[in-house]
């Protein structure tokens, strides 16, 4: 009867050990992406508050403001274009399996661009245009094979451009101007869309190989609010 | 005294409100300067332009100023959403009349101009690489544009795609766009050229159905041009002047034969003996 007894309550308690487990494992795996974006959140000054509903207890982070979520929940947006931060990315964002659009531009932004975007398959868009990044452009962002957005423009990124980009065959739009890139420009696969205006303001970059080198324009950076004219397009493309 | 510190004072006042109203117009003007030409180049399109169905007249509000107001316009898209600096314009099918919008200059970051399925007209600019210098992908399609295809397209070195089929585009194909080494979509079908067709550097996607429906173009995937006729033609020419040459001489032979024969007709007609000095020669020597 003991015997009985004991087996009884040894894998009642296994089987409420498991419920427990398994539930606490519900509890987490909502909030990986939630946690993400919280390490964000604490990686970022944001004097305008813009990330207050960013809360890490709630269940998942699809109420939080300037945040989107598919049906399922997870996140496809993230959207803080504008909004006075600075301080540093981190390398948690790559667990954001579906985010479609990451749009960090017109901040403050400062350290380097993580190799780790590189495993976010689904990006469509990354905007980290008019911050102040530093560093080199990965070259695991050739992994992002649906993206068609890549504007990295007026930043301080150096080193050359990573030529597995042009494997990208879904890029549209590329901006890279006002940085200090270097090396060669690529003109093959996708790049073969991509003009001097892409490029434009990168002092130590090798003019395109299809244009002289003095017809690369000189246009003003991308902040409105310089006084200064506009691209003049030279006598010969 | 009074009086004339009054009237100094008040003129400072002047000065200053004179000052801060410049001042102001001076910080908004920055503020747009930068963008002042695309803002332009979309004006002058919409005034060149003949607007029949009426869509452009309604979207395209220039009194709504905020930054990058442009970019909501229908068939605008910008390099960046909140700046007006358009990358693309796409206008097809709009009902849009007139000739190719020349203010299309002022937007200098554009890469790619759509104005197919319209009813435009007239010849295209012969300056045309300096209007869309940047421009990678062209679509003129079905328009009724006339004229030479500009040569000076061959300037646009970033073209990968050029549309120019059912137009009427009459003449040559200019050779020269053979130099544009990035094209991937080429077409002048159902147009009115004539010609060889150029000499592309990869002939990847063009085929002969690029060139379809043209009234005389020949070369590359089409039938081979008129070379023999050419040629018989140069043979033609070498071999008439060779037989005029040799019918020349021919005449001046025969003459010199028979001026020679009335040369010596009339020697013997002055001296029937013959020979009278060689006659005379002998009696002396005799």
């Amino acid at each position: 009867m003991d015997a009985v007894m004991s087996t009884t309550s040894g894998s009642a308690s296994v089987w409420l050990f498991l419920l427990f487990g398994f539930l606490q494992l519900l509890k987490l795996s909502g909030n990986v992406e939630g946690d993400a974006l919280n390490a964000l959140k604490s990686n970022l000054v944001d004097p305008n508050n813009v990330l207050q509903s960013w809360d890490p207890t709630l269940v998942n982070p699809c109420t939080w403001f300037h945040v989107t979520c598919n049906s399922e929940n997870s996140v496809t947006r993230v959207d803080l274009g504008n909004a006075n931060l600075s301080g540093q990315l981190v390398s948690q964002l790559g667990v954001l399996s579906n985010l479609q659009y990451l749009e960090l531009y017109s901040n403050n932004i400062t350290g380097n661009i993580p190799a780790e975007l590189g495993t976010l398959t689904n990006l469509v868009s990354l905007d980290l245009y008019l911050n102040s990044l530093r560093g080199t452009i990965p070259d695991t962002l050739s992994k992002l094979e649906k993206l068609r957005f890549l504007r990295l423009n007026n930043n301080s990124l150096t080193g050359n451009i990573p030529m597995a980009l042009t494997k990208i065959q879904s890029l549209q739009v590329l901006d890279l101007s006002n940085n200090n890139l270097t090396g060669d420009i690529p003109v093959n696969g996708s790049f073969s869309l991509f003009t001097p205006i892409s490029y434009n303001n990168n002092p130590f970059l090798k003019a395109l190989p299809a244009s002289p080198p003095s017809s690369v324009p000189s246009t003003p950076p991308s902040s409105p609010a310089t006084l200064s004219l506009f691209l003049s397009p030279p006598s010969v493309c | 005294m009074a009086f004339l510190m009054r009237m100094l004072l008040r003129k400072q006042d002047a000065g200053i409100f004179i000052g801060s109203v410049l001042c102001w117009l001076l910080l908004s003007c920055g503020f747009s300067f930068g963008v002042e030409s695309d803002i332009n180049c979309l004006k002058s399109i919409k005034a060149s332009l003949q607007d029949t169905l009426g869509y452009l007249n309604s979207s395209w509000d220039f009194n709504n100023n905020t930054e990058g107001f442009i970019c909501n316009f229908l068939g605008i898209e910008c390099w960046h959403p909140h700046e007006s600096k358009v990358l693309n314009i796409k206008l097809s099918d709009l009902g849009l009349k007139g000739s190719f919008p020349r203010g299309v200059e002022n937007c200098t970051s554009l890469t790619g101009l759509d104005l197919s399925s319209n009813q435009l007209n007239g010849p295209l600019p012969t300056d045309i690489d300096k209007i869309i210098t940047f421009i990678t992908s062209l679509d003129l399609s079905s328009n009724s544009f006339t004229g030479q295809i500009p040569m000076k397209l061959s300037n646009c070195s970033y073209l990968n795609v050029l549309k120019l089929d059912n137009n009427k585009f009459s003449g040559i194909i200019p050779p020269e766009l053979g130099q544009l080494t990035r094209i991937k979509t080429f077409s002048v079908a159902n147009n009115q050229l004539s010609g060889q067709v150029p000499t592309f550097s990869n002939n990847a996607s063009i085929t002969a159905d690029s060139y379809a429906n043209n009234p005389g173009l020949c070369g590359g995937p089409l039938k081979q041009c008129q070379g023999s006729a050419k040629k018989s033609n140069s043979v033609v020419i070498v071999g008439a002047g060779v037989g005029g040459a040799t019918f020349a001489a021919l005449i001046v032979v025969i003459g010199l034969f028979f001026f020679m024969r009335r040369v010596s007709a009339r020697k013997k007609e002055e001296d029937p003996e013959g020979n009278k000095w060689a006659k005379s020669f002998k009696k002396t020597k005799g």
